[in-house]
């Protein structure tokens, strides 16, 4: 009687001793996963800006004054003209 | 003492025995002490647990536990095509604790240097502000700025300057879409123009988390949200991005060319009377913040809030009435011979006197006489009950902020006189928005949908439902073919001609009502336009106003912008030329290669 009640004593401390440093040790590790979170987070975020900003960007690059003078001036280039277009009819629409 | 060597002659008297201490007091004493303090420790224990136990928990949890900002982003505003035009980016703003700052003098010229501020006057708030915790250094700080700021702390150990983010919203479209889009001020809230109008789809709320920190400031732990961060909506728009830089362009260069006031170009889908492009000048540019306040002229979309009485443009709504009620035929014969006409005491006059004309004459010579007669058949109702119907005088619903209804009277209390100008466009006003859109129904085959600024998805229900018919089918064709000859060499706009493709339109060159009436030389010149004419994809207004040059009739100021424009926009949205010239023609069956032509 006495000895299974000491055993029990005895068990259960070393269940609370565990499971204080096993809380211990989730915490520890909670931080630590917490901490990556938070780091991806940031991280997450810093791309979205990079994204929005290479966005702005594009847009700055690609407005149609910058792209008209560089094609009109830089390469040459032209609108068709009324004597340059081909409209090909395609005839198996026939009705 | 007693074993003091001494003179033994002398006895000395006894010393009284030594007084016993007494224990029993000093125990006492010590025991009252000791359970004195004992008592007072737990009176302590007691204040401090029970009774100041809120102060000091809250004072604890001030030093671990801390509320931090989720942030959040306001939305994205684009174009049909998903091209950004008002896109948010996360700023940094330099603060500094002025009370640390002041401490360390050295460092200042550096710090100012860095922010591109004068060192004198850095010095100088920092001095003025000494009792403060926060101050704002710079708000806004470049990317390069910023990294000098970080530089020169790290050179001079600074310390109480620290960065903040803050959103600055960008327009990479600039003065091409300022006046539609408008701005938003420096907490990020729509102030002008749809930031305003869509400020609540839009808008960023930051979401609050508490969070538990370390001694070195570092989050270590989420506790709770206790407010979820809500992210701007985006929103797509109907404009295209390319033609609204055309129309912007030819604007600008007609606006320059005809030493004019200002003008307007409005685009919209035919099919869907989605706004395709819609530009004003003079304009702004909303990412530069001085040119925001500037004069309200530049500010204005004045597409919108500004009305104009579209003159001879209305002429083919009168006709369309008559024709609807059968009243005339597109070769029903008016004499307009003299070009004069009496109503009451006053005068209706054509710029020549074209005679004898027909219906189809009097739209593509824009005769006035010949309108007023056709409306004459006509009652007041009827004339009145179309223009309400085609939106004149209500609201187009794009919700813009400050949009203009127009005016449009009732025709109980019209005039004889007044029923005669109504039929060549005086009388009532207009925006450029509703007359695109009336012009809008010739094109949709009678069919009224609503006009929009926000991209459409196709087969969408509620835009049904909105769509109502105002003019039968047949009208509308009849119609379009009598505008058809506006747009040929006998006659207004032969200049809104465009090779490969056929155009209808009606010139209007109003004159513009001053505070002492139709005085003065001020007109405005409009061309109202679709193509292609057989099945019209795209409706075009041109509005120039009050052009300074010697041109100042529609058909030569505003309809060489819907000729440069319309070429463009027709390319952009690959529409098949609709009258094709014989030259342009490629058999599908022929049998030999082509020759191409050489690119000189």
């Amino acid at each position: 009687m006495m000895r299974s009640g000491f055993w029990l004593v005895g068990v259960l401390t070393f269940a609370v001793i565990v499971s204080a440093v096993a809380m211990v040790y989730i915490k520890y590790e909670t931080r630590l996963h917490f901490g990556r979170l938070q780091d991806l987070r940031a991280q997450r975020d810093a791309i979205d800006i990079e994204w929005n900003r290479l966005r702005l960007e594009e847009a700055a690059l690609s407005t149609h004054v910058r792209v008209e003078r560089k094609a009109r001036y830089e390469l040459n280039m032209f609108a068709p003209r009324f004597s340059d277009v081909l409209f090909i009819e395609d005839g198996s629409h026939g009705r | 003492m007693a074993d003091k060597p001494k003179p033994r002659r002398v006895r000395p008297a006894p010393p009284p025995p030594p007084a016993k201490p007494d224990f029993q007091l000093r125990r006492r004493l010590l025991v009252g002490v000791l359970s004195g303090a004992f008592v007072l420790l737990c009176g302590a224990v007691f204040y401090r647990q029970v009774i100041e136990t809120d102060f000091l928990q809250t004072q604890g949890e001030r030093r671990y536990l801390r509320m931090a900002e989720i942030p959040a982003r306001r939305g994205v505003i684009m174009d049909r095509n998903g091209e950004p035009l008002a896109v948010s980016t996360p700023v940094e703003t330099v603060w500094t604790d002025p009370r640390k700052l002041v401490t360390q003098p050295d460092a200042l010229p550096d710090l100012a240097k860095a922010l591109g501020l004068n060192p004198a006057e850095l010095r100088e708030k920092i001095n003025t502000n000494r009792e403060r915790g926060f101050l704002y250094l710079k708000r806004r700080v470049s990317f390069d700025e910023a990294r000098e700021v970080r530089l020169a702390i790290a050179q001079h150990k600074i310390e109480g300057v620290d960065f903040e983010t803050e959103y600055r919203r960008f327009y990479p479209g600039a003065e091409v879409f300022s006046h539609l889009i408008g701005f938003t001020n420096i907490e990020d809230r729509g102030q002008e123009g749809l930031e305003l109008a869509y400020d609540t789809q839009l808008k960023a709320e930051p979401g609050l988390r508490q969070v538990l920190h370390d001694g070195r400031q570092r989050i270590v732990q989420e506790i709770e949200q206790i407010r979820p961060p809500r992210q701007g909506q985006d929103l797509v728009l109907s404009l295209d991005r390319r033609l609204q830089f055309l129309a912007y362009r030819e604007l600008m260069i007609a606006v320059k060319k005809n030493q004019a006031k200002g003008g307007t170009v409005v685009v919209i889908d035919a099919n869907t009377s989605e706004v395709l492009a819609m530009v004003n000048q003079p304009g702004y540019n909303p990412n530069v913040e001085r040119e925001r306040g500037g004069n309200g002229g530049s500010r204005r979309n004045r597409a919108l809030t500004d009305v104009m009485e579209p003159g001879s443009t209305a002429k083919p709504f009168v006709v369309a009435a008559a024709l609807e009620r059968g009243l005339i035929t597109p070769t029903t014969r008016f004499n307009t011979s003299g070009g004069v006409l009496k109503i009451g005491s006053n005068v209706v006059r054509d710029t020549h006197n074209y005679g004898n004309l027909d219906v189809t004459g009097i739209i593509t010579k824009s005769s006035n006489v010949g309108s007023v007669k056709i409306a004459q058949k006509m009652d007041y109702a009827a004339l009145w009950d179309l223009y309400d119907r085609l939106g004149f005088g209500h609201l187009t619903g794009v919700g813009f902020p400050g949009e203009s209804t127009g005016r449009l009277r009732h025709y109980s209390h019209w005039r004889p006189f007044e029923h005669a100008t109504m039929s060549f466009g005086y009388s009532f006003s207009v925006t450029a928005l509703q007359l695109a859109q009336a012009y809008g129904v010739l094109s949709a085959d009678g069919i009224k949908h609503p006009v929009t600024l926000i991209k459409r998805e196709p087969g969408k229900t509620a835009m049904r439902r909105k769509s109502v018919r105002v003019l039968s089918a047949d009208t509308t064709r009849k119609l379009r073919a009598m505008m058809e000859t506006v747009v040929s060499d006998q006659g207004t706009a032969v200049k809104a001609k465009i090779p490969g493709y056929r155009v209808g339109g009606k010139t209007g060159t109003a004159k513009k009502a001053g505070a002492h009436g139709y005085g003065l030389k001020r007109y405005q010149s409009v061309f109202a336009g679709f193509a292609p004419a057989g099945k019209p994809r795209l409706v075009m207004v041109v509005m120039i106003d009050e052009p300074g040059g010697k041109d100042y009739y529609g058909g030569l100021v505003a309809a060489p912008v819907f000729e440069k424009v319309m070429e463009g926009a027709l390319r952009f949205f690959n529409v098949p030329p609709d009258d094709p010239q014989p030259s342009m023609l490629l058999a599908h069956q022929g049998d030999e290669e082509p020759e191409l032509k050489k690119v000189p």
